[in-house]
């Protein structure tokens, strides 16, 4: 059981050392905005936050299933991820950057939805958003999550037969220092947001914001893994 | 063959379930399957085929009874901060303290890019799953075994560390069984 628990740790170190390490720190501010953007809203940041580490955790869980059913494919699945998930990337963050500025809108079809239900869907759909970037992110692996994934955490697993605690432990780590910055930044600028009274402002601002640092961060993308310029 | 053995031995003891036959996966993996099989193809162009080809072009640095001890660093195309550092200090390890054995041809280091055609197989001979530092023991051009030292990646942070596990580890495969 003492073996055990020092692997989870081991397990949820692993997670936090893939997220502080130089090559993903291009996601996880993209991450850190997204999250924290609703300053106006601490329920919305709190859920967004938790779906973002669960669709992390989820994405780790699977890919640890199906690696431990065939671990011949380690090498095929680790280099088609870090191939072709970060050409992906760069075209999706410009895209949802896009979105979040408002020059795509949403094609409601007619259906004639009134304006305070369109809102409420596209701020649920911002929710689960955050949900689908933690699955996103997970997938788009660099050579520092792929060795501490495929290498160190997959071994600690199967040393363990632990086919859902440790990978779960691994998407949580991976996740924590994200989330402590989007809730630092959120509570941080609502408070000060409350004390000039100009919350909805720097709501606005703070979508615009996160909306500019995914096309910046996916023009980087792009020129790194897509043309090869950086 | 060292180091993933035990990954193998568990799958192989691991029964699947139902639940996992679920579509998604199947689909990944006939994706990754057609792409393995290009990838196989490569394997015929082995690591042992790799210092053969290498001696016949004249790099035949002689050894003791024709022992070498190859340590590999693998990387991409893309080069990230880690990477170039994980490389720097494994360069400086093996040179360091293995200066001796490097100038009788015991010691070799090479650092090849797993991207390049002609060296993708390696990433099936050696299972590489990131940019990796592989240590290989040699024989009249038979491979007797090798190990990917995943390690590096947890002390690449510590340089003292990083470096003392490197040395262990070639000073292990040149004492040899």
């Amino acid at each position: 059981m003492t073996s055990f628990a020092f692997g989870m740790g081991m397990a949820l170190w692993f997670g936090i050392l893939t997220s502080i390490s130089p090559c993903p720190l291009a996601t996880n501010i993209a991450a850190v905005s997204y999250i924290g953007r609703r300053v106006d809203r601490a329920g919305y940041v709190l859920s967004a936050g938790f779906l973002y580490m669960f669709g992390r955790m989820i994405t780790y869980v699977f890919l640890g299933a199906l690696l431990v059913s065939g671990a011949q494919s380690i090498p095929v699945v680790a280099t088609f991820l870090q191939r072709y998930m970060t050409i992906l990337l760069g075209p999706i963050l410009i895209i949802i950057g896009i979105v979040l500025l408002g020059f795509i809108k949403i094609n409601t079809f007619g259906v004639g939805f009134s304006e305070n239900a369109l809102q409420a869907r596209i701020h649920n759909a911002g929710i689960w958003g955050a949900g689908l970037l933690g699955i996103v992110f997970a997938l788009a692996f660099c050579p520092v999550s792929a060795a501490l994934f495929f290498g160190s955490l997959f071994s600690l697993a199967v040393t363990h037969h632990s086919r859902f605690i440790m990978p779960s432990l691994y998407g949580i780590g991976t996740a924590i220092p994200v989330l402590g910055f989007a809730f630092l930044l959120a509570f941080s600028t609502q408070l000060i947001g409350k004390a000039y009274q100009k919350i909805a402002t720097f709501e606005l601002w703070a979508r615009k914001i996160t909306a500019g640092l995914f096309i910046l961060i996916g023009i980087y993308y792009c020129l790194r893994y897509l043309v090869h310029w950086l | 063959m060292t180091g993933e053995n035990n990954k193998v031995d568990y799958i192989k003891n691991t029964k699947p379930s139902l639940g996992k036959a679920c579509i998604a996966i199947i689909a990944l993996v006939m994706l990754t399957q057609g792409y393995a099989q290009g990838a196989e193809k490569l394997t015929k162009n082995n690591a042992e085929h790799y210092i053969l080809a290498k001696q016949e072009k004249g790099d035949k640095t002689p050894g003791k009874e024709d022992r070498k001890v190859i340590v590999f660093y693998f990387h991409g195309n893309i080069r990230c901060y880690t990477c170039k550092r994980i490389e720097q200090l494994t360069v400086k390890a093996v040179t360091e303290a293995f200066s001796d054995e490097i100038k009788k041809g015991l010691v070799e280091l090479q650092v090849l890019n797993v991207e390049d055609p002609q060296y993708r197989h390696f990433i099936n001979d050696y299972q590489l799953y990131t940019r990796s530092v592989v240590v290989s023991d040699f024989r009249q051009g038979k491979q007797k075994r090798w190990k990917n030292l995943q390690k590096v990646w947890e002390l690449v942070h510590s340089e003292e560390a990083f470096e003392k596990y490197i040395k262990q580890e070639v000073q292990e495969y040149l004492k040899g069984p």
